[in-house]
């Protein structure tokens, strides 16, 4: 895929990078509406990035794809500024009112986020209009069990969160944790999303992409591979996670990664599960991973974001 | 594959350069960067190396991520 996907000028992505999930902005005449927010930490660079785009015009609404921190992490900033709605998925309302940090996977995978709260829910099958197009909500349960898509039939447009990227999905949580069956959710995800007629893909992660088909090929052989090898979606969870911590912090001290890694439940719950090995020995296999990967090096003690 | 973001996940903008500390680009360059052809894309990515040289930071380097 060579040209830039073509949107219409009311749609416009901003494409973030890991830490922050791609922003969408939508213009309905002088009015905006906002999907997802990034995470908390580069709230001042989205708030700029809405400024600018907006130029004048108000955002009216937030609307979330999934209650992870690199998605709503700019809700409460965004709000504060613009005094917008914000709207999420109806799964996820009891753990944002509560603001239940092991739900929304904060404490859980050690990442941070500011409360907010929120002033109305989506449900599956709800729709709504932004961008002057009929967005529907859809069920994709895998990544997060109460993600939803949005889905635009008739420019064929889907905004997938973290159900379906360009290459993979996101982390299944639920299996990594022992909490629920991400991966036959997963699975029927990509069952349903497969029978829409889609031109663009808007992905929570990296560019959008007009490759559908063989997006979901490469979806269904990764889903595949850990359906047949446990071991190998916990191994790649941890890498992921890791990964997004030492993008948030930059540097960890590698005396102190065996604790991070016994202490965070999700390393703590993968590895118990699915690997079995000592924190030491957990630790040195990922520290070579990361290096490996070029996503990392080491400084003296400390192991360094590249 | 199209031109890859310089994005390596600072993301914050520099009061005294009006550049975001990670990636050197202008607020409107991150804006615009998904609207952008390939070669306005090529042309940023030079344009953020002139200016990482002018820093006196070194290459930029892409890193891979996959977390979320
Ligand atoms: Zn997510």
């Amino acid at each position: 895929m060579s040209a830039a996907l073509r949107f219409p000028p009311e749609l416009q992505v901003f494409e973030r990078g890991w830490l922050s999930a791609n922003n969408i902005l939508l213009f309905d005449g002088d009015e905006a509406t906002l999907i997802d927010s990034g995470y908390v930490s580069h709230a001042p660079q989205t708030l700029a990035l809405l400024r600018t785009s907006l130029d004048g015009r108000r955002l009216a609404r937030l609307i979330n794809t999934h209650s992870h921190s690199d998605h709503i992490g700019g809700n409460a900033a965004v709000q504060r500024e613009f005094g917008c709605t914000i709207e999420v998925p109806a799964g996820i309302a009891d753990a944002v009112a509560n603001w239940d940090e092991a739900a929304l996977l904060l404490s859980t995978a050690a990442q941070s986020g500011e409360r907010f709260a929120a002033d109305g829910t989506l449900a599956a099958g709800d729709a709504f209009v932004a961008g002057g197009l009929r967005w529907q909500a859809i069920a994709v349960p895998g990544h997060d069990m109460d993600a939803l898509a949005y889905y635009n039939a008739e420019r064929r447009l889907l905004i997938s969160g973290d159900a379906l990227w360009r290459d993979g999905f996101g982390i299944l949580f639920a299996d990594v944790l022992g909490t629920g069956d991400g991966l036959g959710a997963a699975r029927r995800t990509l069952e349903a999303i497969g029978r829409l007629a889609v031109d663009a893909v808007i992905p929570g992660h990296g560019a959008p992409f007009a490759d559908f088909d063989d997006a979901l090929e490469r979806a269904f052989a990764r889903l595949r591979a850990f359906e047949d090898d446990g071991a190998r979606m916990a191994r790649n969870a941890i890498r992921a996670c890791i990964t997004f911590h030492l993008l948030d912090a930059r540097r960890i001290v590698l005396d102190e990664l065996p604790r991070h890694l016994a202490e965070t439940p999700l390393y703590r719950e993968a590895n118990a599960r699915f690997l079995g090995l000592a924190p030491d020995a957990l630790a040195v296999w990922l520290v070579g991973e990361l290096e490996r990967a070029g996503v990392a090096h080491r400084e003296g003690r400390e192991l360094v974001a590249a | 594959m199209s031109v890859p973001s310089p994005c390596i996940n600072i993301c914050r903008m520099s009061a005294e350069t009006g550049l975001c500390e990670g990636c050197q680009r202008t607020i409107d360059e991150i804006a615009r960067w998904s609207r952008s052809t390939d070669a306005e894309k090529r042309a940023i990515l030079d344009i953020v190396a002139q200016r990482r040289e002018q820093l006196g930071l070194g290459a930029a380097t892409v890193t891979a991520g996959a977390a979320s």
